[in-house]
């Protein structure tokens, strides 16, 4: 299975009530079955009266993927194969296909090999709002005359991640001979690490076997190639029996240590774990692999290690590793994931031992809206995710990456509750003192002092300008030069870094994602919902100049009042860092007195 | 008044013939059958529906069976469930490992009732009936759960519906058509199989004939004299006629069989079970629980030693001796921070309010020790605060009897301070919400609504009744609360996850799975799920100004415009996920409420305050502003924030004098889950209630609600505040119908028709229609049509509750679809998931007009939802 952006009609759940991208993969297909088409019905005919104005269709063209008939279906799928008919209208027909196949087994009665018309390189790049759906609808359909075409978009780069995925989850889908070959192809030594690492992750659901050995064979380069193979493990976890093969194959043909770290490291932070294949992992990189719950003595001993030894500072530093994810899925004021709780003020009502044991055995205590299922469907596949929305037709779980998984009902075997989707185990990734210390990091958030909860706040959420052209490092740019470069930066520019709980941001982690610039290019945001002053503080104001909007705040200035509108307003901040005496950032945002301003600062993801 | 008399001379008769009419019975019921023989030891099971759960708290059966076999020591337990059927009954989680089945009960007699519920599926339910019938027999009458042999089986069939002549009940005659109908098969599959069979059906049909007062509380549910008659029924039917004495004193009996059953009923329908059979109970519930259930048990035991004794004619000591019951495992706190109890001037302290705000204490435990942990609170016609307290939470200890309580708190001379404090209700356990009205306090004591009523004046109650059951008790947090009356007199509460929920009603057995907001019209006891959410624990309901619902989940902190989920879903199913009204900031809430208050300063008016009570300890608050079909809101300085990490607010309502109160369950511990639910840190003898003020502005002058005539109830529906006209409509169902409904048709005539709020009236008069149960079609019409939208709107929830009883609901909700304003059409796309059978093609065809107009999420969301329920409909049949 490939993670990430993936495939799916969003049709499931109305689109503008879940933030996450809806994707999921066909877990096998119910049996498909077309009818010839009768009289047009009520939804069909509200389509053709022209009383519904165009931008209005989509919503009963989704409507009919949800509910409408191999007829109905006959329909739609002639507008999205229509030239002339909209771009979005069409785009919405063919997701609202992949919908009706994929939940409900009905497609349209004839022209399905049609769909392939579609499945061309566009000749303007990065315009892939046909195809990407076109993709989705060729795996639903399980069309097997898309494959080649479906193999040359997975290998032209100008597409991009989420088009190559969806092509390769496609093949996947339709298996079979052609599939295969596809798949072969791409995951053969010829094709870049990237593609090999998602054509294998899709190999585990065609024959899991060779994609083990294919798997042992890669890993060693993609250390080299400092890939993250964390796709292609999962595909291994999520598929039943998958994570035995991989351990075998790693046994019989054991890769470095490198190598087995880096596919450890991958598994701990999965929320699935697979012992077997741990433990092989493990034996290999020469890391202890083993977690028990402590017992009572041993518990108390750690409560009185971290009351008498535990460093909180260390501690946050132990939880900002990369490596342990953390932060992927919890927020700590209001910066962070959303998968897991916001743990602000999780040392004010959590005692030591029940954090040491909600670290350890993540499983053993769960709050209600994070409470997790099984699923094990009927062609070997098995999710895990908290419990979306669930009918007759199909069930939507959220994964541990905040994705949403949708999986026909018709295809579940079997389910039962499941546990946390915290990563089990990650406390080997720590040192028995690093443990120590982020326990106690995490007691002391929410309680007075250092780690409270502030009444003023911060930008904790920065975003960091991934690549400083010269220009823009050489000197304080202008503001039309700001403009272009800067705010108008598209979001595969920017990475995300988080200030600490105290509200500095290390300059360092921010300069690491940075390619190691001098000069720092780093972007907040507030929420206006009533207009009115709005004060900047930045801490030290040494080597920063600072920008709300394009409003350029006086060199050196501690204190910068602006009248702020209803709305998103950025604060860019350009840092030079080699004339700066602090190595971190921290920028207040308060309401002068006697404003009238309403705002908060952004957070989240 | 004709139908009464009517019924008054038809009782007369039938008295006369009452002696006859019940030896008829005997012979009736008895002749059906072989007797049931019982050994000495026997454990005699009761599973079944809410006839079955109903006998625990009226024992007369138990008294005859024990009176009449003394010395055979029989064991007689209730495991009877609202909303059972034979091949339905879902519960908590892990419910198996409680000790509670078959076999662990290890029955030698199983008496199973039966056929209620089910019969709600009508004449096409019952080729499955038979069907599921068969299999529950054949597998409950050849199961060894003793381990040695099958039990004997007794069916029960279910009884008969009561005409209680009540205009707002139906009088049964469909339900019991189709009961005979469903009798008449478990007769037939009882006989085919040699099980032992009782018809309760005819009997108690005969029964409500001859008797003299009613037999039921709603129709369906037997009250005590009800139970006392049907317990006659049962032991001459399955015994013969009555030995000519018996040694028992049976008052004393009755006695020591309720209070067996009061300790049974405690370990079998043990609240909290997550955290003692279920997924949370370890690491700590698996420390104290298991002892704490073992000693449980024990007193079970010792009570029905004393049972025995006493039919045996034989004296008990007047106290019961539990000492050789077993010990509790004593528990350690985890929470090894320093706690400090604050005082209430300590406390007030640290409380930082947005400007121009004040804030003093209205009363503690300091002056008033009564108040221990306080959780729930409404005011009285006469503007004094009722608040229900929960010492006992999470839930009492085996052996002692609960204390948590209704308070009254007076504030006599206006000074914003309490004067006095009256327990109304004490012996209550986990009250978690309460509302006035009808009389009398409704409580929530799960797994039951209970009833309070105070008939002598002196403001205790003396009258508690049990009136709905089947709320699950998994999790005592998650149960029963967010009490709230509409503006059309429906009575709202909630429940949160983990809960399997089924109550009972003379329309059906009416269930909801992990989470929902309930509906019940006290009048015509409908009741049904208003809206069925994967919520984790909602907890907090306001209903604006033109009836729409705002919905605060607490544990996540979610906010929902309710109005666009509560269309019907078909059991199981769930609403899907909704947009919450505005991005949260924090968690865990705990009530919510609109500022509607003079008081407070004019641009606050309308905005959305929310308790928080973990991390940010305070009131925060949002700006709500209409957004086509429904509402967003933005948020603002929070009202209120305190540093003392005691302060938990967990309810909030503006009061009569137009102030803000908030009530404070005051507890250093505050997680569920956290520590052992027997941590000895967890607070039980402390509570505040805080009052917000904003002194640069006038007070309210309170208004005058008890004793004020019914011409000048109707002017306060005229109020501006929200509060003032709800304490108004609620006084107005107290008062007699007529007189009512004569002076409102008088003030509607007299009511300016160019005021602004002329509309507003209007709908306030169309909504106490619908409170006190009178059907208007034409003020419904004239509403349903007016250029008001926000009352089209409303009028249009109105005729979603009315469809059963207006013509041609369908084509007046065609144009309701079509209406330029989204919310009025919002409104009409839910009300078309409530129609079901010949209905639904109409109800879709009408759902899909819908968007020729234009939409936006909720309308979109809604239609969704509808046409989702739609679609099973016209599938399937559903279960009711």
């Amino acid at each position: 299975m490939i993670r990430m952006k993936k495939i799916m009609p969003k049709v499931a759940i109305p689109r503008m009530f879940l933030r996450a991208a809806v994707v999921g993969a066909l877990i096998g297909l119910p049996r498909l079955h077309g009818q010839e088409p009768t009289t047009d019905s009520p939804m069909v005919k509200l389509l053709k009266s022209g009383r519904l104005p165009a931008d209005r269709q989509g919503t009963v063209i989704e409507m009919i993927g949800r509910r409408g008939t191999a007829a109905d279906l006959d329909y739609i799928e002639s507008r999205a194969l229509d030239p002339a008919a909209p771009v979005p209208t069409r785009a919405r027909a063919l997701d609202a296909m992949a919908e009706a196949a994929t939940t409900r087994g009905v497609v349209p009665s004839k022209d399905r090999d049609r769909l392939a018309e579609l499945l061309t390189v566009p000749s303007t790049p990065g315009s892939t709002v046909l195809l990407d759906p076109a993709i989705r609808l060729a795996g639903a359909w399980r069309l097997r005359s898309a494959s080649e075409r479906l193999r040359a978009i997975a290998s032209t780069p100008q597409l991009g991640e989420t088009t190559r995925d969806a092509a390769i989850e496609a093949l996947a889908q339709i298996g079979g001979p052609e599939g295969r070959r596809a798949i072969n192809a791409l995951s053969g030594r010829r094709s870049p690490i990237p593609i090999r690492i998602a054509a294998i992750a899709a190999l585990t659901r065609l024959d899991p076997e060779a994609a083990a050995n294919a798997a042992v064979s890669l890993l060693p380069e993609a250390v080299e190639a400092h890939a993250d193979v964390t796709p292609m493990i999962e595909a291994f976890v999520t598929r039943r029996g998958g994570g035995a093969l991989l351990a075998k194959a790693i046994e019989r043909r054991p890769p470095t240590t490198d190598a087995a770290r880096l596919a450890l490291r991958a598994a701990y932070s999965l929320s699935q774990a697979d012992p077997t294949l741990i433990e092989a992992l493990g034996k290999v990189a020469g890391i202890a692999t083993e977690v028990r719950a402590p017992s009572p003595a041993e518990l108390a001993a750690m409560v009185s290690e971290v009351a008498a030894r535990g460093n909180p500072a260390r501690g946050e530093a132990v939880f900002r590793r990369k490596d342990l994810n953390c932060l992927t899925c919890h927020a700590i004021a209001h910066a962070g994931g959303e998968i897991g709780p916001d743990l602000s003020a999780v040392g004010q009502t959590s005692p030591v031992d029940y954090l040491i044991h909600s670290v350890l055995l993540p499983d053993q205590s769960i709050k209600e809206q994070y409470h997790t299922m099984v699923v094990l469907t009927s062609d070997g596949q098995v999710y895990q995710g908290i419990l979306v929305d669930k009918d007759d037709r199909r069930v939507i779980l959220r994964e541990s990456t905040g994705a949403l998984r949708t999986i026909p009902v018709d295809t579940i075997e079997d389910q039962k509750p499941g546990g946390s989707l915290m990563p089990k185990g990650l406390v080997n990734l720590m040192t028995h003192g690093e443990f120590i210390d982020l326990i106690r990091f995490l007691s002391e958030l929410g309680k007075p002092g250092p780690y409270a909860i502030r009444t003023v706040p911060t930008i904790q959420r920065w975003q960091v300008l991934t690549a400083v052209p010269a220009d823009l490092a050489g000197e304080v740019p202008r503001s039309e030069v700001l403009r272009e470069q800067v705010l108008r930066a598209g979001p595969d520019r920017w990475a995300t870094v988080y200030a600490r709980v105290s509200g500095a941001l290390p300059l360092n982690e921010a300069a690491a994602l940075s390619g190691g610039s001098k000069v720092l290019y780093l972007r907040g945001e507030i929420d206006v919902t009533v207009a009115g002053e709005a004060q900047v503080r930045p801490q030290y104001p040494d080597g920063i100049r600072f920008w709300i909007d394009e409003v350029d705040a006086p060199l050196g200035t501690a204190e910068f009042t602006t009248i702020v509108s209803v709305g998103r307003h950025p604060i860019v901040v350009r840092v030079d860092t080699s004339s700066r005496k602090e190595d971190s950032l921290r920028i207040e945002i308060v309401k002068p007195e006697g404003s009238k301003a309403e705002f908060t600062v952004v957070g989240g993801r | 008044m004709t139908n009464r008399l009517r019924r008054r001379r038809a009782t007369s008769v039938a008295a006369a013939l009452a002696f006859l009419a019940s030896l008829a019975i005997g012979v009736k019921a008895s002749e059906a059958a072989e007797l049931l023989e019982l050994k000495k030891g026997d454990r005699i099971i009761v599973v079944g529906n809410t006839l079955a759960e109903r006998m625990q708290y009226f024992g007369h059966f138990e008294v005859l069976l024990q009176s009449r076999f003394s010395g055979l020591d029989l064991v007689f337990h209730n495991l009877g469930w609202s909303g059972d059927e034979v091949a339905l009954r879902p519960r908590q989680a892990r419910y198996q490992d409680h000790g509670h089945r078959l076999e662990d009960e290890k029955p030698d007699v199983v008496l199973a009732a039966f056929g209620f519920n089910e019969s709600f599926a009508g004449p096409a339910g019952l080729p499955r009936f038979r069907h599921d019938l068969e299999n529950f027999l054949r597998e409950t009458s050849s199961t060894k759960y003793n381990g040695r042999s099958a039990p004997k089986l007794v069916l029960l069939s279910p009884i008969a519906q009561e005409d209680l002549k009540n205009p707002h009940l139906n009088d049964g005659k469909k339900n019991n058509e189709n009961i005979k109908l469903y009798v008449d098969a478990m007769a037939a599959v009882a006989r085919k199989q040699g099980v032992l069979f009782i018809d309760l059906f005819h009997p108690t049909q005969e029964l409500y004939r001859s008797s003299k007062g009613p037999l039921t509380i709603n129709g369906i549910h037997l009250n005590n004299e009800g139970y006392r008659q049907l317990a006659e029924i049962l032991d001459r039917a399955l015994f013969g006629p009555r030995p000519a004495s018996v040694k028992a004193d049976m008052s004393a009996l009755l006695a020591a069989v309720e209070e067996k059953d009061w300790q049974y009923f405690h370990d079998v329908r043990a609240v909290n079970g997550c955290y003692i059979y279920g997924g949370r109970k370890s690491p700590f519930g698996v420390i104290n629980f298991p002892a704490e259930f073992a000693r449980l048990r024990k007193m079970v035991e010792i009570r029905e030693r004393r049972i025995w004794e006493i039919a045996k004619g034989n004296s008990v000591p007047a106290a019961i001796d539990d000492s050789k019951a077993g010990d509790f495992v004593k528990v350690a706190t985890n929470y090894k921070q320093p706690i400090h109890i604050t005082t209430p001037e300590e406390e007030r302290k640290t409380f930082t309010l947005a400007e121009g705000y004040q804030i003093n204490l209205y009363a503690s435990e300091v002056e008033f020790p009564a108040i221990e942990n306080p959780v729930a609170m409404t005011f009285d016609a006469k503007g004094r605060m009722w608040v229900t307290t929960m010492s006992s939470y999470p839930m009492y200890l085996p052996g002692q009897k609960p204390k948590d309580k209704v308070l009254i708190l007076n504030d006599a001379d206006g000074d914003g301070k309490a004067d006095t404090c009256k327990v109304f209700a004490d012996g209550l356990h986990i009250p978690t919400g309460l509302e006035l009205g009808d009389g009398g306090v409704y409580v929530s004591q799960m797994p039951n609504l209970m009833f309070l009523k105070d008939t002598n004046g002196d403001e205790v109650a003396d009258e508690r009744s049990l009136l709905l059951h089947g709320f699950d008790t998994a999790d005592s947090h998650h149960a029963m609360h967010a009490f709230t009356w509409d503006p059309g007199g429906a009575l709202y509460w909630q429940e949160g996850t983990f809960h399997y929920t089924q109550v009972e009603t003379p329309y059906g057995p009416r269930r909801c799975n992990e989470a929902g907001v309930f509906r019940w019209e006290p009048r015509t006891w409908k009741f049904d799920i208003f809206v069925s959410y994967r919520f984790n624990n909602p907890w907090g309901h306001y209903i604006d100004p033109w009836g729409q619902n705002f919905i605060a989940d607490a544990s996540d902190g979610a906010n929902y415009f309710g109005t666009a989920f509560s269309g019907q879903v078909v059991y199981p199913q769930k609403h899907s996920p909704m947009k919450q009204f505005f991005e949260k900031q924090w968690r865990p809430t705990c009530g919510c409420e609109l500022v509607s208050s003079r008081h407070f300063p004019h641009e606050t008016q309308g905005d959305y305050l929310l308790n928080n009570d973990i991390g940010f300890q305070g009131i925060l608050r949002y700006h709500v502003k209409e957004d086509g079909s429904g509402f967003s809101g933005t948020p603002v300085e929070p009202l209120l924030r305190s540093s003392d990490p005691n302060f938990r607010p967990v309810a909030l309502q503006f009061g009569p004098d137009g102030a803000l109160y908030v009530v404070d369950w005051f507890n250093p511990l505050i997680g569920h889950m956290q520590h052992s639910l027997r941590d000895p840190n967890r607070d039980h003898t402390h509570g505040r209630i805080w009052r917000i003020t904003y002194p640069s502005r006038p007070l309210l002058s309170r208004p005058r609600v008890a004793g004020a005539s019914v011409p000048e109830l109707l002017d306060l529906l005229k109020s501006y505040e929200d509060r003032t006209r709800y304490w108004a409509r609620r006084e107005l169902r107290d008062r007699p119908d007529q007189e009512v409904m004569s002076a409102l048709e008088k003030w509607v005539g007299g009511l300016e028709t160019t005021h602004s709020e002329y509309w507003h009236h209007v709908l306030e008069a169309l909504w106490l229609h619908q409170s006190l149960d009178h059907v208007d079609a034409g003020l419904l019409n004239k509403v349903l049509t007016c250029p008001e939208p926000h009352a089209r709107a409303a009028a249009t929830r109105v005729l979603c509750y009315w469809r059963d009883r207006i013509p041609g609901p369908l084509e007046l909700l065609r144009k309701q679809v079509a209406d330029p304003h989204p919310r009025v059409r919002l409104e009409a796309i839910r009300a078309l998931s409530f129609f079901d059978g010949a209905d639904v093609p109409k109800a879709q065809e009408i759902a899909l007009e819908s968007l020729v107009q234009p939409q936006d999420d909720y309308l979109e969301y809604t239609l969704n939802e509808t046409t989702k329920t739609l679609d099973q409909r016209a599938k399937e049949s559903p279960r009711p």
